[in-house]
């Protein structure tokens, strides 16, 4: 049974993207839609928020990102940078600045996530990390 | 239907499942009745900063705010100041209540103040304004929850329909997860809120052109008489300066005050009545249910009066005057003032539903955007909707079913009891906002001034043990019907006997709040002077005993009193009091052009955001520096709860003879009114 504590983190890991996810990936989405770099920019700076704001939680509760956190964050990253490929590929509209917004976005959201994982884990310790994921059990 | 109104429909429904979530979530934690009413007084700090921060703002500012800000100008943005005032009831008696909470194990406002007190009137007291903040106040949120909903999906859903099915759903979450599922959704609720305003001030903001263009603008208006109020005394556009310290008026509806009605003492006054939220009862069930008091000093100086406060003075500014000039103003755009005629002309014609035609205006561009800010709105109404529907549950189980007809009930029972009474509640909150608007707007109006007739009764609970249970329970009567018979539900009941009031609404400019706080004090001081000394000063006196050994004054804050004193007073003096009239041209005469403004913006506006700063300060140094929202104690030990003494079995106690005199009561009214009525 979940107990109190875990039931408040989950809490504050749904709470921070119900603002942040909603409000990121609606201003993302007039970024695309208007052309508008600033406003696509400020939709992946919330998301980025959103992130280095559930590292703080965290932190505060003592605990990791869980299996599912994980497998949800790297699924919806993978398949938002599948859209931009194909929709750099095959959608006539697609302009320099969409393709400004969503290369510096993503670029930054990488950026968010190695900072985090040299700091949580140490330059040497993330590559082990990747190293022992790929290990045979 | 359109796309802003599927997008609508779909955040909307996301919306509610995250709330029914939780609901269920919590349910499963609920298994005592102190788990269901008050989350087994555990509830973590940073909970409580978001939670209570959405229900101490809630729609009222998210809606009402700013669409009377639209309606009037600068002169009713002095009220934005309230973002410190509304915190201020916190830091005096919020801490105090939550040790008392701990020590005593009371779980309702109506257990403290009837065992402080010795007093079963007390307890009907609370009992009574309870009722008037879940039924009519509910109503009045219910409302208009029912009508941003129908507005923003183009009238795809009816507000009845949507007023009923929020409500629904609302019903569902508070009813299986009791006060934690409230506090739960309450921390969303509590982020979509400032988050919503934060958008709609940033949208306005660009639909605007910039702050130099918005004053440019101003300026202009200055030089006119454009606007609701005209001019006022001394010659100034109303919408850009306070009418004066107070106008001795009749009231609204049989004098207009020159220049419009928030005036120095009607902005004090009416700061009164929002200060009133975190007196109500509900908030004191917020203070029970609280692990430890470490939220209470960030709520109250950083998320209160720091951040809604900056988003009340500037983004609220922002939307409500900037609307003027973005076409909900025709005498502005007829004036060719107007800036950029992008709103409907429906935004102009009801102040309380400006922000949803601001909303809508941004439907055929960023229908998503419609969707999220509609969510918002919802979330802010919706947190004070369920506090209060939560504590009315509470306060009826426990002060009413349990005191007075079953003290034998066990937690099984309580719980059942608690949520049954809810939803009647809630079903009569319903009805009277589907089918009593005019009730559901006079009764509404009196919550707040209501509970913030509790403050002497909190006074003494927490600070002053020389106020007399006497004195505080006449007092208490005394400041209830003033505060009657300075709104429209007192000319009602005069009307039903065939008279009428010799003055309007909140005469003199004063807030009704502000009259019954008068009253209130007057008989309490005077009432409590004369019934000094006893045997129940003695009994007080144990509970200030403990309050001044887990909670008394260092030494070096003992020093610092009298310092806090002055700096309080001069606050409200200034800020709220007959000084805020220096804040209309100390900074540049209204109608003397841009130039002129010594800061770039209207004087007024200056003089709000400089009190604003210096209210935060105040707020900090109350709640950090004075000890006043800060507890070295950690941990305090819980566990107990509070059992009431039995009542006397006597004869008069049985229903009957009560039934009996509510029938002979209720028969003498209506001959009355038979006789005298027009």
């Amino acid at each position: 049974m979940i107990t109190t504590r875990q039931l408040e983190r989950r809490l504050a890991v749904i709470t921070n993207w119900g603002v942040a996810g909603s409000f990121g990936l609606g201003l993302i989405q007039t970024g695309f839609g208007d052309g508008n770099v600033p406003i696509g920019l400020a939709g992946f700076g919330l998301i980025a928020a959103g992130f280095v704001s559930q590292v703080i939680v965290n932190k505060l509760y003592s605990s990791r990102f869980s299996r599912g956190e994980i497998a949800f964050g790297i699924a919806a990253f993978g398949i938002a940078v599948l859209t931009f490929i194909f929709a750099w590929l095959f959608d006539p509209a697609f302009d320099g600045a969409d393709m400004a917004i969503g290369i510096s976005g993503f670029a930054g959201l990488i950026g968010c996530f190695l900072i985090y994982l040299i700091a949580r884990y140490g330059l040497k310790g993330s590559f082990s990390m990747f190293h022992r994921a790929g290990e045979p059990s | 239907m359109s796309e802003a109104a599927v997008w609508l429909l779909a955040f909307v429904a996301i919306y509610l499942a995250y709330c029914v979530y939780w609901g269920a979530a919590s349910g499963r934690l609920a298994v005592s009745a102190d788990d269901f009413f008050l989350a087994d007084r555990s509830l973590p700090p940073w909970i409580f900063v978001l939670a209570a921060t959405a229900a101490s703002f809630s729609g009222w500012f998210f809606l009402g705010h700013t669409g009377l800000i639209s309606a009037d100008g600068f002169q009713f943005a002095q009220l934005s100041l309230c973002a410190v005032t509304v915190p201020l009831t916190g830091v005096v008696f919020l801490k105090r209540q939550w040790l008392l909470g701990k020590r005593y194990g009371y779980v309702t406002p109506g257990d403290m103040f009837a065992d402080y007190f010795q007093s079963e009137t007390m307890r009907l007291l609370v009992v009574f304004i309870a009722l008037i903040f879940a039924v009519p106040f509910v109503a009045m949120q219910l409302s208009a929850s029912g009508m941003l909903i129908w507005i923003l999906s183009d009238g795809a859903v009816g507000p009845r329909v949507a007023c009923w099915v929020l409500a629904a759903v609302l019903f569902l979450y508070v009813c299986i997860g009791g006060f934690r599922s409230v506090a739960y959704v309450a921390t969303l609720q509590g982020l979509l809120l400032a988050a919503g305003l934060a958008a709609t001030g940033l949208v306005a903001y660009g639909k605007l052109g910039g702050v130099a263009a918005f004053s440019d603008a101003l300026a202009l208006l200055g030089t006119t008489d454009i606007g609701p109020w005209g001019q006022t005394a001394e010659g100034y556009n109303a919408n850009l300066v306070i009418p004066g310290v107070i106008q001795f008026t009749d009231g609204l509806g049989l004098e207009t005050p020159v220049g419009g009605p928030w005036t120095a003492a009607m902005a004090l006054s009416y700061c009164f009545a929002l200060m009133g939220i975190q007196a109500a009862p509900a908030f004191t069930i917020w203070a029970f249910a609280c692990r430890n008091a470490k939220g209470f000093a960030p709520q109250q100086v950083w998320a209160s009066a720091a951040a809604m406060g900056l988003l009340l003075v500037f983004f609220a500014v922002l939307v409500g005057i900037g609307a003027q000039f973005l076409g909900a103003s025709p005498a502005v755009t007829d004036g060719g003032l107007s800036l950029s005629p992008w709103l409907s002309d429906a935004a102009g014609d009801a102040p309380g539903l400006l922000v949803v035609h601001f909303i809508h205006g941004l439907a055929a561009d960023n229908p998503w955007f419609n969707g999220l800010l509609a969510v918002c709105g919802l979330a802010a109404l919706q947190a004070m909707i369920a506090l209060n529907l939560l504590a009315a549950g509470v306060i009826l189980s426990r002060d009413f079913y349990k005191r007075y007809l079953n003290p034998a009930a066990d937690d099984r029972s309580l719980t059942l009891y608690g949520r049954v009474c809810l939803g009647l509640v809630l079903i009569a909150a319903l009805l009277v906002a589907s089918y009593m608007p005019s009730t559901e707007s006079e009764l509404g109006a009196l919550a707040l001034p209501f509970a913030f007739q509790f403050w002497p009764a909190l006074a003494a609970v927490c600070w002053l043990p020389w106020l007399t249970r006497q004195g505080v329970v006449s007092g208490l009567f005394v400041g209830l019907a003033a505060v009657v018979f300075t709104e429209p539900f007192g000319e009602s009941i005069a009307n039903f006997f065939g008279f009428s009031l010799p003055w309007g609404r909140w005469p003199w400019t004063i807030h009704s709040a502000g009259w019954g706080i008068f009253f209130n004090l007057l008989l309490c001081l005077t009432v409590s002077a004369a019934t000094r000394g006893g045997a129940d000063r003695n009994h007080r006196g144990a509970y200030h005993a403990f309050l001044t050994e887990a909670a008394g004054l260092t030494a070096q804050q003992r020093m610092l009193r009298p310092t806090a004193w002055v700096i309080v007073l001069a606050w409200l003096f200034f800020a709220l009091g007959p000084g805020a009239v220096f804040g209309n041209d100390v900074f540049g005469a209204p109608n003397a052009g841009i130039g002129a403004w010594v800061l770039g913006v209207p004087s007024l506006w200056a003089w709000q955001i400089l009190w604003w700063a210096l209210g935060v300060l105040m707020i900090w140094f109350l709640a950090y520096r004075m000890g006043m929202s800060t507890d070295s104690g950690g941990m305090r030990a819980s566990g107990v709860v509070f059992e009431p003494p039995r009542l006397p079995d006597t004869p008069v106690a049985d229903w009957r003879n009560w039934f009996w005199v509510a029938v002979v009561g209720l028969s003498l009214i209506a001959a009355a009114h038979w006789m005298f009525a027009r």
